[in-house]
């Protein structure tokens, strides 16, 4: 984590444009931005800049916005990840039961129409891209049918449709993962043999073959987990969702330093949490892994 | 092991009651507002507009506000002496009466009766002062505040102190600590003698460095704006919920609630001294895609919408939507600048002209806006006292002419080489494309090969101030008050930073100075209407396009009408059956 603040850090040095310029555009005078800039020490070298900038990140304070001025930067970051946490949760969390209850039933019914359409609908899931999901829906739920509201965010009623939209692509990749990991426990020879003993076909699939599936399923679900709470830019900016997403893309555009690492500190936490989590649950779904 | 198991089945049981939680919503719930049309229902004095926001506020203080979005707020929130009525003409505010002496240096601001802070104190004309010394002391780092604030006679000189001491730190000729001391030191002479005076609770007299009849315009921005005694000197009032309560303006609405990132709530002033809110209160969403603006619109979550550029035509098809379409001209001008202190070919008036004339503006608009900007011919957008407008004689689109006069200063085919490197605005579609309109049409109309390049947008700012770095760039100017004197004295005088593109003239100049320092009385502003036509039949830069603001405004909605710094006046709104 360290390493990933440094680097955020002094990339913000190589990359062009500065903030104070940016904010006040056109009308910026040379004095007046030098003056400001000097108010939030960035007249200083980049060593004592980023040295400060630790000193302040040990004592729990990741410094003030330059363009919400004044702003600290923790509250605003923390703010704004609770609500991606909690639509980047929800989505994952029906994206995890969505897909695999598809994937299952297709490797259970392989080759049958349940299996064609679920996976129609898993490629399509996988080959729409969020934004053109995010206004589809909008106006079909919004516009036309008049069920959901199509932006805004506060009220629960508001998490429906950029969950969805989040969830989307995972589900359909869950789906995808789910049924051929599936269809591969399904032909293994404990799979026969629980058949064989006379064993329903329902306890069969749920108790034998879908636990057993579930490996290569956690893994990918980790991955694209960390993604759905951290990757959520376009539909954060797109729902008018106030998430950490739109905090750092709105930052990265406003050359807001302060705020571009703390979101990149905090993403990057968020990974290695996620990675270490999805590791510890392997060991729960299959006792040969264990940890010593 | 069974730590794990336990784990596992905690996590289980934990999703399944949060996807539980998360399916309640996906039914047709009777509690969700923004799905109901509401338009056509409201009762005129409870309803709430339903508005948006671009963006979610940068700050909640007056003295630091410099983007649109929170100027929308903060114009309703606060209030200050002078203020633009619906025609884009100065009107008292605060003030009753406004005295000005005849050497045009002194105001004399007389506060209207009853004027109360939205916690019920009465504002003084000691509040006054107190914010405008606040708005203007250097710990606060107000970005505006020079801008609008400079004439005031004190100010003048501790802005000059402080630009002193800038270069002397830069030399290196003092330390940093002496800068400090030295600039804390400017400032407590500026509050002893600032040139404002609050002579009683009414009565508040500045003092202005020059004749500078443009001041009062420059009082409509929020900078100097009173806020209460609460508010601390030399730290900003930033945008964080929690701070909404601090926002304690004297404007016709209250600030009510801040989520931060998504929703602002405002609540009528009752104890507004001047035209009181016609409705309950606003709902501000903050909806940064213009897409889902429209989205939002048209499912009834708001009640008015700008429009996106990309759908103008098919609204203005829509036998619907059509009518409820709301235009008009901002006040800013998009250039072509041709450096005359970089670009030896810039400095013959003819070579400016001949681009000007092989760029078909009324082409340009098309392509690159899709209709939604106006060409322009001059310099003064309308709305702007003086703007010379359609009777401007500008430069027509004349490829025959323009070739003609090419090869008369001697560039172009069988004369002097002619190209240049044309800079634009990097991650900027449309100015990308208008970048490649220019180098198209100068290609096609005029034989000359230029080339393009993007530039990041704070380098191009600064590229350009040099004034000796790029050849050619473009850029563009928005009010920051209205007056000529911010078009034409800031962007065509001779030594003005802001003419990026040394354009010099003398008799512009002389214009622009008389102008500039007209006596109460006298018509200054036709005077900056010669400057303007001196200044097109040179392409001192070149005008390329007046932008458009386009809203949809729900039919019920009335009193709709935004000042020319497109700011909307919330306390005119209504709704109707």
């Amino acid at each position: 984590l360290l390493v990933i603040s440094a680097i955020t850090f002094f990339m913000g040095f190589a990359a062009p444009g500065d903030p104070i310029t940016t904010m006040l555009g056109e009308r910026a005078k040379p004095e007046q931005v030098a003056l400001i800039k000097k108010q939030y020490g960035l007249d200083k070298p980049p060593v004592i800049q980023y040295g400060n900038y630790l000193l302040g990140l040990a004592k729990g304070n990741l410094g003030t916005s330059y363009a919400y001025q004044g702003r600290p930067v923790g509250e605003m970051v923390l703010g704004g990840f609770k609500t991606s946490i909690t639509i980047g949760g929800l989505a994952a969390i029906g994206a995890a039961l969505i897909g695999m209850a598809f994937g299952v039933v297709a490797a259970v019914n392989r080759n049958r129409w349940p299996d064609t359409l679920a996976m129609f609908f898993a490629v399509i899931g996988v080959s729409v891209p969020g934004f053109v999901e995010a206004i589809a829906l909008m106006y079909i739920f919004g516009v036309w049918l008049k069920l959901l509201p199509a932006v805004g965010w506060g009220e629960p009623i508001h998490y429906v449709l950029p969950c969805v939209v989040l969830g989307t692509r995972s589900a359909a990749f869950v789906a995808r993962i789910t049924r051929s990991s599936m269809l591969d426990v399904l032909g293994q020879d404990y799979v026969r043999t629980a058949r064989a003993k006379g064993l329903p076909n329902q306890k069969v699939v749920l108790k034998h073959a879908v636990k057993n599936a579930m490996i290569p399923v956690i893994t990918v679900m980790g991955t694209t987990f960390g993604g759905l709470i951290t990757g959520t830019y376009i539909i954060e900016t797109i729902f008018g969702i106030p998430g950490v997403g739109r905090i750092s893309l709105d930052a990265i555009f406003q050359r807001d330093y302060p705020v571009i690492q703390a979101s990149t500190l905090l993403i990057a936490a968020v990974f290695v949490l996620v990675n270490l989590g999805v590791d510890l649950t392997y060991g729960a779904v299959d006792p040969r892994i264990r940890y010593s | 092991m069974k730590k794990f198991r336990l784990a596992m089945v905690a996590v289980l049981a934990a999703s399944l009651a949060l996807t539980a939680c998360s399916s309640k919503p996906t039914q047709p719930a009777p509690a969700d507002k923004g799905a109901q049309p509401q338009a056509t229902t409201p009762a005129q004095s409870t309803a709430t507009f339903k508005y948006y926001l671009v963006d979610k506020p940068t700050t909640f203080d007056p003295a630091m506000v410099s983007d649109v979005s929170t100027m929308q707020i903060i114009q309703n929130v606060y209030s200050g002496l002078v203020q633009y009525d619906e025609k884009g003409e100065l009107v008292n505010d605060m003030a009753a009466k406004i005295d000005v002496s005849t050497d045009g240096k002194t105001y004399t601001f007389t506060l209207k009766d009853g004027i109360k802070f939205h916690d019920g104190t009465a504002v003084t004309a000691e509040d006054l002062k107190r914010s405008m010394l606040r708005a203007m002391n250097p710990a606060l780092g107000s970005p505006v505040n020079d801008v609008y604030l400079d004439d005031i006679a004190g100010y003048n000189k501790f802005l000059a102190t402080q630009s002193k001491l800038g270069k002397d730190l830069a030399a290196k000729t003092i330390t940093e600590a002496d800068q400090k001391q030295q600039l804390a030191a400017a400032y407590d002479e500026l509050k002893k003698n600032s040139g404002i005076e609050a002579k009683d609770a009414k009565t508040l007299v500045v003092n202005l460095a020059d004749n500078t009849p443009y001041f009062l315009a420059k009082l409509t921005y929020p900078t100097a704006w009173p806020v209460p005694k609460s508010v601390p000197e030399d730290k900003p009032l930033d945008a964080s919920p929690a701070n909404a309560k601090l926002m304690i303006g004297t404007g016709p609405f209250k600030m009510d609630t801040y989520v931060e990132g998504s929703k602002v709530t405002l609540k009528a002033n009752p104890d507004f001294y001047g035209a009181k809110a016609k409705i309950a209160g606003v709902d501000m969403q903050v909806i940064s895609s213009d897409q889902a603006e429209l989205a939002a619109y048209r499912s009834g979550q708001i009640d008015m919408s700008p429009i996106p550029p990309a759908d103008y035509k098919t609204i203005k098809a829509d036998p619907s939507l059509s009518k409820e379409i709301l235009e008009y001209a901002t006040a800013r001008i998009n250039y072509l600048a041709l450096n005359q202190g970089k670009l030896e070919a810039a400095k013959d008036v003819r070579v400016r002209q001949a681009v000007s004339m092989a760029i078909n503006k009324d082409q340009l608009v098309e392509v690159v806006y899709g209709g939604t900007y106006l060409p322009a011919d001059g310099i003064l957008p309308d709305g702007i006292p003086g703007a010379l407008g359609s009777k401007v004689q500008g430069l027509k689109f004349d490829p025959a002419k323009a070739k003609d006069l090419l090869k008369q200063a001697g560039y172009g085919e069988g004369g002097k080489p002619f190209t240049f490197t044309l800079t634009y605005r990097a991650k900027n579609e449309t100015s990308q494309r208008w970048a490649e309109f220019v180098q198209n049409q100068l290609k096609t109309n005029l034989g000359v090969t230029i080339q393009v390049e993007p530039m990041e947008w704070s380098a191009l700012l600064k590229a350009s101030q040099a004034k000796d770095q790029l050849e050619s760039f473009l850029l563009g100017w928005s009010a920051d008050y209205i007056d000529p004197q911010d078009f034409m004295t800031i962007l065509l005088h001779g030594g003005a930073p802001n003419n990026r593109y040394g354009y010099a003239n003398k008799d512009v100049d002389a214009i622009l100075d008389k102008a500039d320092h007209a006596k109460a009385g006298a018509d200054r502003f036709a005077e900056y209407g010669k400057a303007e036509q001196i200044a097109v039949t040179e392409q001192g830069f070149i005008p390329q396009s007046f932008p458009k603001s386009m809203f949809l405004v729900r039919s019920t909605v009335k009193g709709v009408r935004h000042n020319v710094m497109g700011i909307l006046p919330l306390n005119t709104v209504e709704y109707t059956k």
